[in-house]
């Protein structure tokens, strides 16, 4: 089918109605998803990311992740960089605890005649810089390589000020001052150098199964990345696009940057989700979905150094295709041509030294490589379980698998805040207090899962609940229009006092102060619940995803 | 004053006072050539899920691409379009006449960037508060927006306690708009606050019981230098979509629009001009940061299979106020009262309840509507439970 463009020339000969239902149109395309395509079209952010970035602050203070930190120490080799002060300004790092950005809270205020340099090569390079006080009004002066960023730039309490600049380096150094400002004058957050966009790694996807108890900080945060937990053999990985139901037995790829996620660490190291795909052609869903590999598209897993047994698997079931794979270094296909429906298994034992198993194109100039899934020390495929499928009438009867988006939860739910919305109880430990049964409800549709599926485990380590547990409620979510998974009675918090929202990890203290790991959130997820520490709200388990 | 007319909502003229030439998304400088694809709803763009279109007539435009991670804010000042420097969830951009934009991030500040010189400010939440969202050009240097007051015993990720502040960016300190009273249970949301020409903020309250089973209230509110008041309550979920002119424009549920329908104010009433959603939420976009967790890799949820149900009709103080109860109604088989030794899932100890086991082949909420319909006195004393077989 033929993409329509609509072209509307907007101009004052318009009436104000005519004018408006042009614009409303437009305001739902856009609603819709779709751009007012010449005037905002989206960035692109592929490139590797080779930034430089330093955060002030105590040595006391929570480091930040993608940041190196800055003590207030002497320039030395730090951290895999060279950086630091002409003179100590330990003295002179601060942490306010006053705000929620790390970066902004923590602080150095530059001593007279105070000079901070960091190592970099010569040429240009793009620098961010954040001065303000999350406590204290500020005066601040920043020289960048010579470059004013702040002249004497008064910022109140709890503002904070960003100039970003391009400055040229000629001498091996990044030089920051503030010229002749008087003693604790400037207060500058952070810096980042050549950076764009968040650091990598930071923005995880919290695969709440490997977030500890207590969360530590990466050990050395100048090239932090998503800590890495490694896999068990057998491993088998399925290239596949978002919302295509995953192969059997398989753990889904779908084209993400690498990041920690089924309790493993693996992706690409630039974004492929748009180059995934789902043929729907063939029942062998291993088979029917791939990811086509871009130019210089790596991807990656960590595993234990050392060798491993790697099946790797190629074709299209709906296009040919032209394959070159590449794994740690070893030629496992050179420009394989395949037909329609073609595919090629490769089994090869390559050793891995670095921690991470390196599957790439070998730098072929085609751009038809598709490779379809990956087999690691894998006898073949595991045991599956079928999750379900909707047939039928949903509004009554059975209850489906956990629906996607609002659409679908309204469909299994109705409307929010209705009578239904809290015709289920069950009587929950803690729920009223700690240690103390109490009422939760949520809706009448839920009452055999929540009552028994999951209240009957729950109760077989009923210490495991801690105050409170929390159902039905009418409420907004916060700051939007859209309205809380609750008001449906289809979200119950648990532990709330020690899993807060905004927390990033499970605390699985119970009530009686012991540890139980994840066996609350074990039973949740496993019986279909989506759980809020994908958006750190750790108490909370919904049975919605995608809303 | 508001009334429906015909399928429309309709306000009475004179219930808002706005004055003339203010900021909206529906004002916009001559000429201008804007070319889109046709609708295609759901679909997202490669940038991610456009959310929260703004426009500043003369001056430009902002929207949100929601993306998973930090989302991309596609800003256009005088016909060059730039990226704002974002790190995180952004929503409600605003643009002031000087071409600065706002955004909330996070949820924890406001961001004021000059695409001109590239300064980006951040504002701290309002003091003792936990949240600030929702910010509005009030002057050039001069912001509303909306705190969150922290209530114990709330979910966080929901709304308790509003209210709307102001902040000038050169003196730094938030002062409070209003001063709105809560609860544990009694909850105000401040939403989709519009600044006036006049220096006023024109908002909407939503207000309800958190464990009550019905419509919240939704009522248009306005600062003033007397301070907050109620201009009007609306009859049902509206927000506001900005002005046009001295025209009042709203959101508001359409089933013709599958979505928000865009609705102009006029002296007749409320007249439907479009569909999409400008300040409030789309309906039908996915969250991109929801879809982390893979959609098949729970196991099936085990379906309520006959027999495992029950209705349950209490709790009663005794044994004898359950029977009394039961005598009155219809009877099916397994009916009897119970306690927490035989429902411990479901009953409190000490307390008797009538159980109503779910004949075969009919579905626990029709038990329960059959039940309810029979005794309507006890309506709200009846559940739906398992038996735990």
């Amino acid at each position: 089918m033929g993409v329509r463009t609509l072209r509307l020339d907007v101009g004052l000969l318009l009436g104000r109605a005519t004018y408006a239902l042009l614009i409303a149109t437009a305001a739902f395309l856009l609603t819709a998803g779709l751009p007012l395509a010449r005037a905002s079209g989206p960035a692109t952010d592929n490139a590797l990311d080779l930034a430089i970035r330093v955060n002030f602050q105590p040595e006391s203070s929570e480091l930040v992740c993608g940041y190196a930190p800055d003590f207030g120490h002497l320039f030395a080799q730090q951290n895999g960089l060279s950086f630091g002060w002409n003179f100590d300004h330990s003295d002179a790092m601060r942490d306010r605890d006053a705000g929620d950005d790390e970066r902004l809270d923590t602080l150095a205020q530059f001593h007279a005649e105070g000079m901070w340099e960091i190592s970099v090569s010569n040429g240009e390079h793009r620098v961010r810089a954040s001065v303000g006080d999350a406590a204290e009004a500020s005066t601040n002066v920043l020289n960048v390589e010579g470059a004013s960023f702040f002249s004497g730039e008064q910022v109140p309490a709890g503002q904070f000020r960003e100039v970003t600049e391009t400055v040229t380096v000629t001498d091996g150094k990044l030089t920051l001052d503030q010229g002749s400002a008087p003693d604790l004058a400037t207060r500058i957050n952070f810096i980042d150098i050549d950076a764009k966009g968040a650091p990598e790694g930071c923005a995880e996807e919290s695969d709440p199964e490997d977030q500890p108890d207590t969360p530590t900080p990466p050990s050395d945060p100048a090239t932090a990345r998503v800590r890495t937990t490694f896999p068990t053999a057998p491993i088998n990985v399925n290239f596949q696009s978002e919302g295509s139901p995953a192969a059997c037995g398989y753990t889904p790829d779908r084209g993400k940057v690498f990041a920690k996620r089924h309790d493993m660490a693996f992706g690409w190291n630039i974004d492929h989700t748009t180059r995934a795909r789902d043929r729907g052609l063939r029942l062998d869903q291993r088979k029917d979905t791939f990811v086509r590999i871009k130019a210089g598209g790596v991807w990656e897993i960590a595993v234990p150094s050392g060798d491993h047994k790697v099946k790797v698997a190629v074709g299209d079931t709906g296009a040919r295709s032209v394959n070159s794979i590449f794994v740690e270094g070893v030629t496992v296909f050179d420009d394989l041509a395949l037909e329609t429906n073609q595919s090629a298994v490769v089994t090869l034992t390559v050793p891995v030294t670095d921690g991470r198993l390196t599957i790439d194109t070998g730098g072929s100039s085609q751009l038809h490589t598709k490779i379809n899934y990956v087999d690691i020390n894998s006898p073949g495929v595991r045991e599956c379980k079928d999750s379900g499928s909707i047939t039928g009438d949903i509004s009554t009867g059975p209850l489906p698998p956990r629906p996607y988006g609002l659409s679908g939860l309204r469909l299994v739910f109705g409307e929010h805040c209705s009578p239904e919305a809290n015709d289920g109880r069950a009587y929950f430990p803690s729920a009223g207090g700690r240690d103390t049964h109490g009422y939760v409800y949520f809706h009448a549709r839920l009452s055999n899962l929540i009552g028994n599926k999951v209240l009957s485990r729950v109760e077989s380590r009923a210490k495991a609940n801690d105050y409170g547990v929390w159902g039905y409620a009418c409420r907004m979510k916060t700051g939007g229009t859209s309205w809380s998974v609750h008001s449906w009675g289809a979200a119950v918090d648990t532990n709330t006092i020690h899993n807060p929202f905004g927390q990033t990890h499970w605390n699985g203290r119970g009530s009686n102060g012991k540890p139980f790991g994840k066996f609350l959130p074990k039973i949740w997820k496993g019986r279909g619940f989506y759980w809020g520490l994908n958006f750190n709200d750790p108490m909370h388990f919904q049975y919605v995803s995608g809303y | 004053m508001i009334h429906m007319k015909g399928n429309r909502l309709a306000l009475l003229a004179g219930c808002v006072g706005v004055a003339a030439g203010m900021v909206s998304w529906f004002g916009g400088p001559s000429g201008r050539t804007a070319t889109v694809a046709p609708p295609l709803p759901g679909q997202q763009i490669e940038s991610g899920t456009v959310r929260h279109v703004v426009d500043r007539p003369g001056v430009g435009t902002a929207f949100v691409a929601d993306r998973e991670g930090p989302d991309m804010l596609s800003v256009t000042i005088h016909d060059v379009t730039r990226t704002a420097p974002t790190e995180g969830e952004v929503t409600n951009p605003a643009i002031s006449e000087s071409g600065s934009v706002a955004w909330a991030e996070d949820q924890t500040s406001i961001k004021v960037w000059n695409p001109r010189t590239d300064e980006l400010t951040t504002l701290n939440r309002p003091e003792a508060t936990s949240a600030v969202f929702s910010p509005t050009f009030v002057t050039d240097n001069k912001i509303a927006a909306v705190g969150q007051h922290p209530v114990f015993g709330i979910p966080g990720e929901d709304d308790g306690l509003n209210d709307l502040f102001e902040i000038s960016l050169d003196e730094g300190a938030w002062k409070p708009l209003t001063s709105f009273a809560g609860s544990a249970t009694d909850w105000t949301a401040v939403r989709t606050p519009v600044a006036t020409p006049d220096g006023d903020v024109l908002f909407v309250r939503v207000h309800g019981n958190s464990e009550a089973t019905s419509e919240p209230g939704f009522e248009l509110w306005t600062t003033s230098a007397e301070g907050a008041r109620r201009l009007a309550r609306l009859p049902g979920e509206m927000y506001l979509a900005g002005l046009n002119d001295d025209t009042l424009m709203w959101n508001a549920r359409n089933e013709t629009c599958d979505d928000w329908g865009l609705f102009e104010e006029t002296q007749d009433g409320l007249e439907q001009v479009g569909c999409g959603a400008v300040l409030a939420d789309p309906l039908e976009g996915v969250d991109p940061d929801l879809q982390h967790e893979e959609l098949g890799d729970f196991a099936a949820p085990p379906a309520h299979e006959e027999g495992d149900m029950a209705v349950i009709v209490g709790d009663f103080a005794s044994e004898e106020q359950a029977a009394a109860v039961e005598a009155r109604m219809q009877d099916v088989p397994g009916q009897r009262v119970v306690t927490h030794d035989s429902l411990p899932h479901s009953v409190a100890p000490g307390a008797w309840v009538v159980l109503r086991p779910v004949p075969s082949g009919m579905s626990p909420t029709d038990a329960l509507d059959e039940m309810r319909k029979a005794l309507p006195a006890y309506a709200e004393m009846a559940f739906v439970v398992s038996m735990g077989r």
